[in-house]
């Protein structure tokens, strides 16, 4: 780089999102720490390890074909082209390393190429694969205390490093298909990562059955209570605090949009990834408008209950998030709380009505509200441009309709239901009840009984010199 | 001998990548995919053995009802 000002751009861009995955990680920390305080006493530790491992298995995956697939398959591939040539994205390209931006070492590969993605692959890589860590560990939470960690890290490699990522290649990026052709607009991922995550949990939790004792005879279903209620709600602030990595993760945060817009001159903007203008200032107004709507209605309609109020403030902006890049704060607010009541109520209907085990309310605070808050975006911003190519369909409820059926059940509870149902038929999916009813540390629950004994006996042999 | 860069003093503009081995790229794909798929293996086979030995030591009469006192100690 030359240009001072071309390398300040450069540069700031990368550090940018290099700020955002370290802020995402904390997502990560929260959504253990709430799955632990969630649990039981005796299950902790594999609730601990089970979160924790998806991280470097996701991680490889998504270097391995994660990444290549959001860039190949914008088309479909079949629907409005074939596969995508994305040689920046392969795990044997050269720009998938440490690269100074010259003239590429390997065919396949333009001085252009490694120009604009040398100093930006890897940080534009971290950001996506975190919103993977995110949709994986939203299923997590949901089959807390009884699912086996192999087969949950098959899952949840399944949902982090193809389904979400398949789903941005086709909604969320500037020439998806869906965008293209249904003018689909989920800025902040409301469907492209909650509801696949939800609806993917909800195949699973099909399969998976509930929690021994969770339901009474006839239906009722009981409370079972975290062991550790400080805990979970320490964790969901710290999802709060991530959250906030995670929505500037999803612009860009300084673009020459004037040529695009048709303008003589140059239009320099944060752009969301549909590279159409926004702000930062925006994006923080509505992130805590829609956040305080969901805490306000969450607060009234669970009567106050810490655990649904902090998980109802999530579903408010997570309700919200599909359309936060251009909605008014008080639109915002609004939208949140609406978001609140449909995740508390659908939770209960449906663990009543299927007796579906949700252990942490995964499926209502991101599936029900992210459905929710793409089809509410097709409403409130009818009529809006989805792209800057004016060729592109525009906003409109029934594309959003269809773009939120294709994110809840077609990529997400499908592939989650399938999956699961061949885990469970290989008998790899759920511990045996003799092991769920012991606790799943019960190994090290044993040791540390023999060894606390251990200890406790020559702590007494050692204290006799002393009386 | 040399893994990779040999000099720092040259054009910086002509230097594209700077990782050891250049040109070993597909190989190194080939063993991270089959380390992860490794990986895969052994960790099922461990955990169906534990599971197991869990599974048979817990069908024992006496042993459940001890680990669900531990619990609601």
């Amino acid at each position: 780089m030359e240009n001072q000002l071309e390398a300040l751009t450069i540069i700031f861009t990368e550090v940018y999102y290099w700020i955002t995955v370290v802020l995402m990680f904390l997502i990560h920390v929260g959504f253990c720490m709430y799955e632990v305080g969630a649990s039981r006493k005796k299950h902790m530790l594999h609730t601990l390890m089970k979160n924790t491992m998806l991280i470097p298995l996701v991680t490889v995956t998504f270097y391995f074909f994660g990444w290549w697939i959001y860039w190949a398959f914008q088309n479909g591939p079949g629907i409005t082209g074939g596969l995508i040539s994305a040689p920046w994205a392969t795990p044997w390209s050269e720009l998938m390393g440490t690269h100074m931006g010259g003239a590429p070492a390997h065919a396949g590969l333009s001085g252009d190429d490694t120009m604009a993605w040398a100093r930006i692959n890897g940080v534009f890589w971290a950001a996506f694969l975190l919103f993977s860590w995110t949709a994986a560990s939203i299923v997590s939470g949901a089959v807390i205390e009884r699912i086996r960690s192999g087969a949950f890290w098959i899952l949840a490699i399944l949902i982090g490093s193809f389904c979400w990522i398949l789903d941005a290649a086709w909604g969320w990026s500037e020439n998806g298909w869906m965008v293209q052709k249904l003018g689909y607009h989920d800025a902040y991922a409301s469907g492209v990562i909650h509801a696949v995550a939800g609806g993917f949990a909800l195949g699973v939790l099909i399969h998976l059955g509930a929690r021994i004792g969770k339901f009474a005879a006839d239906g009722t279903p009981r409370i079972i209570r975290p062991h550790n209620p400080w805990l979970v709600t320490v964790g969901l602030f710290m999802i709060y605090t991530g959250f906030w990595g995670f929505y500037v993760a999803c612009n860009i945060p300084i673009l020459d949009i004037g040529e695009a817009a048709g303008m003589d001159g140059s239009f320099f903007s944060t752009t969301n990834i549909y590279l159409t203008p926004t702000s930062t200032s925006a994006i923080t107004f509505n992130f805590l408008m829609s956040l305080s709507g969901g805490l306000m209605v969450g607060y009234l309609i669970s009567k106050g209950d810490p655990f649904w109020t902090y998980s109802l403030g999530l579903a408010g902006v997570i309700g919200a998030s599909a359309g936060n890049d251009l909605y008014h704060p008080i639109q915002a607010m609004l939208i949140g709380g609406g978001a609140a009541v449909v995740a508390y109520k659908m939770h209960h209907w449906v663990e009543r009505r299927f007796r579906i085990d949700d252990a942490v309310g995964a499926v209502a605070v991101h599936g029900y509200a992210g459905f929710y808050g793409v089809v509410v975006a097709g409403f409130v911003l009818w009529g809006y441009p989805s792209s800057m190519h004016a060729d592109y369909a525009a906003i409109t409820p029934w594309g959003q309709l269809q773009g939120a059926v294709i994110m809840f059940f077609v990529l997400g509870f499908v592939p989650g239901y399938v999956a699961a149902g061949i885990l469970k038929r290989m008998g790899r999916l759920r511990v045996p009840a003799e092991v769920e009813l012991a606790g799943l540390d019960i190994g090290d629950n044993d040791v540390m009984e023999r060894d606390i004994a251990g200890v406790v006996a020559a702590e007494r042999e050692a204290a006799k010199q002393y009386r | 001998m040399n893994t990779g860069i040999e000099s720092w003093n040259v054009d910086l503009m002509g230097i594209g990548p700077m990782y050891p081995f250049v040109g070993s790229e597909v190989w190194l794909a080939i063993v991270g995919v089959l380390s992860w798929l490794i990986w895969h293996f052994i960790q099922a086979k461990v955990e169906a053995k534990e599971v197991a030995a869990e599974q048979a030591e817990y069908a024992k009469s006496g042993a459940l009802n001890k680990a669900l006192d531990r619990e609601q100690a």
